[in-house]
């Protein structure tokens, strides 16, 4: 047996500690960036054997065939759309909401909190027959609102339970000294609660926008044309009977991952801190 | 004309009473300063001037109106809260202007209203500063500034200088008395601390368990505490209390191990009330203490000496009676040794001892 120092032992196990933080960095990317080179790889070039680790030859013809054939940047925008207004609409409801559940003493505070999160915890799929056909009376099929009010639906209950939990650490003074300085309840909520809170509202909008963004199973059922399809759900059918264009397919891939990259990167410092919010005390 | 007027208050959380059946006024222009234990209600009281709670019954006046249905931000009240409640996402200035910011007032109004209320309390140098950029005292005074800045017809202060360290908190405290005078502003002040609330009031409240056990100047209330509770809470070190019996012929006040002869007035107006127990009461600096025997001293074991520089706090043991005196710091005594103490017989309490009322 080799007997180690202190320091030894410490470098081993910070070695180790490395190696195997890579292992999980690399698992969790090589996909992701086996897709980009494919992507990138012109037209046919996937198929090659050897494979082609590093692409001999970048061609950007698969994203030209995607915009010009499929005209992607119109499912693009039906998913920023579709996106972006049920993080609005999420925000909306789930903070007021949120606020009753976390200040008001009402009577079925906790039973209400409760219902919400069963509905949050409903496997999406035993409602997928019941929204279908609620849509469809509505005459919301392949619309953005149809699929706008249903990803309101599943995102809500998230949102009520970060932002409820959030709102419950601002101390009730401010609020009493407010009403004290002449403002009335919603006037509070707006001067005082909502700017205080906006580490909280952006990290419950940006899980509201990549739910939305990443939702497939409503989306697929809900939509069907270019109308209100969404970008992930066009990228499904690209398939063709006789003919699987991978690298086109990589390339819708790519185009849909930007998008939740760099809103991620840009908001991370306030959706990190909104997640810890409601679980540390200070 | 603001006073400020509770009819027969009652207000209770579940099963709770916080306050039982208060009625008081609090004078027009005067400070009144609202003391008890913690737990004692005096919070709630202010709250429900405030508008923050809702008496369960009875009713609140501010001037002639009543105010049970007015909410908060209808009554034109000011409040310094103990956590200083600032707006940590506001300046100082927006701090201190968003009361009149509730009431659109005009931007050089506001911004002329700020700056004087800035100037008053020396903070205008703060005015661009954030909450959290601030000392403790500057933040006790942005916090008095939101609350005069809009010259309100009543202040609300929940212990506002419990957050301070005992060096400031004894300067705030003039300054508040200060300010208070010269804005001659109808004032409630709930404390814990009974040196605060004699010090700073015209008129003094002490509440326990939800009632109010006595009101008057602090001087009053001091020199003749109401019954026993008022006569400890107020004063410190707090005052001895001795229980006995009172022998009627020879007005004698008996226990165990001491034998005091009543003053003959005092002899006259216990043997009136036909009090038969009675509560003796001696404050510390009532009593004279010396470290020889001299006529009329009574012989005592001294069990404890405390330094409080100016003086020393001595625990005097007869019996199984401690008594706190107040000496010089000059006296010659030793923890163990003997010394001889009178009661101040001018300066004597007299409780019944059954009600705890007060007889003389």
């Amino acid at each position: 047996m080799v007997s180690l120092s202190y320091r030894q032992k410490r470098l081993l196990s910070q070695t180790i500690m490395y190696a195997v933080a890579a292992i999980i960095v690399i698992y969790c990317l090589f996909p992701i960036a086996w897709i980009f080179i494919t992507s990138i790889k012109p037209p046919g070039a996937e198929f090659h054997i050897p494979i082609e680790y590093i692409p001999s030859k970048v061609s950007l013809d698969n994203y030209i065939e995607i915009f010009v054939k499929h005209k992607f940047h119109y499912y693009l925008l039906n998913s920023l759309v579709v996106a972006s207004a049920t993080t609005i609409l999420v925000l909306a409801i789930g903070s007021l909401s949120a606020y009753a559940i976390a200040r008001l003493r009402f009577r079925f505070r906790i039973l209400s909190l409760l219902t919400i999160l069963v509905v949050g915890m409903m496997p999406s799929i035993v409602m997928i027959l019941p929204i279908f056909l609620i849509i469809r009376e509505l005459g919301l099929m392949n619309t953005w609102l149809g699929l706008i009010i249903t990803h309101t639906i599943f995102s809500l209950p998230i949102a009520v339970w970060l932002l409820a939990s959030y709102f419950a650490e601002l101390p009730f003074d401010l609020e009493d000294a407010a009403k004290i300085d002449g403002y009335t309840p919603f006037s509070i909520y707006r001067k005082i609660i909502m700017p205080l809170s906006v580490p909280g509202l952006f990290s419950a909008g940006i899980l509201a926008f990549i739910a939305s963004w990443g939702e497939f199973m409503f989306a697929l059922t809900l939509t069907h044309t270019i109308q209100a399809r969404t970008a992930l759900v066009l990228i499904t059918t690209l398939p063709g009977a006789y003919h699987l264009k991978w690298g086109m397919i990589n390339a819708g891939v790519i185009l849909t991952l930007i998008p939740i990259i760099v809103i991620v990167l840009v908001f991370q410092k306030w959706v990190m801190r909104g997640l810890t919010a409601g679980a540390v005390k200070y | 004309m603001v006073e400020v007027r509770l009819e027969k208050v009652t207000k209770t959380f579940g099963k709770v009473i916080a306050v039982d059946n208060a009625s008081l006024m609090f004078e027009d222009k005067k400070l009144t300063t609202v003391v008890g234990p913690s737990g004692c209600g005096k919070t709630t009281l202010l709250r429900m001037v405030a508008g923050l709670e809702m008496p369960t019954r009875g009713n609140v006046y501010i001037g002639d109106k009543l105010v049970n249905e007015v909410p908060p931000w209808d009554r034109n009240i000011a409040m310094v809260f103990q956590s200083y409640a600032l707006y940590p996402h506001m300046s100082v200035f927006g701090n201190i202007a968003f009361p009149l910011r509730a009431s659109k007032r005009p931007k050089e109004e506001i911004k002329k209203r700020v700056t004087d209320t800035a100037e008053l309390l020396g903070i205008p140098e703060l005015l661009d500063r954030k909450p959290r950029e601030l000392s403790g005292g500057q933040m006790q005074r942005v916090a008095l500034g939101r609350a005069i800045v809009r010259e309100p017809d009543v202040f609300l202060m929940d212990e506002p200088l419990s957050n301070l360290d005992a060096k400031l908190r004894v300067y705030m405290r003039a300054e508040i008395k200060k300010l208070q005078r010269v804005l001659g502003v109808t004032t409630i002040y709930v404390t814990h601390d009974q040196a605060e609330a004699m010090t700073i009031g015209n008129t003094l409240v002490v509440m326990k368990d939800g009632k109010i056990r006595c009101i008057g100047d602090p001087d009053t209330v001091y020199s003749k505490p109401k019954d026993t509770f008022v006569a400890t809470f107020i004063g410190s070190p707090a005052m001895n209390l001795l229980e006995g019996d009172f022998e009627r012929d020879k007005g004698l006040f008996l226990t165990e191990s001491l034998k005091h002869k009543l003053p003959s007035n005092v002899i006259k107006v216990t043997r009136e009330k036909g009090a038969s127990k009675l509560i003796l009461g001696i404050r510390p600096e009532d009593i004279v203490v010396a470290d020889f025997k001299a006529k009329g001293f009574v012989k005592t074991e001294v069990y404890m000496i405390e330094p409080l520089g100016r003086e020393l706090l001595l625990s005097l043991k007869i019996g199984q009676h401690i008594i706190k005196a107040i000496a010089p710091t000059d006296i010659k005594l030793e923890i163990g040794g003997v010394a001889w103490m009178k009661f101040d017989e001018t300066k004597l309490h007299v409780f019944d001892g059954k009600t705890d009322g007060r007889i003389v």
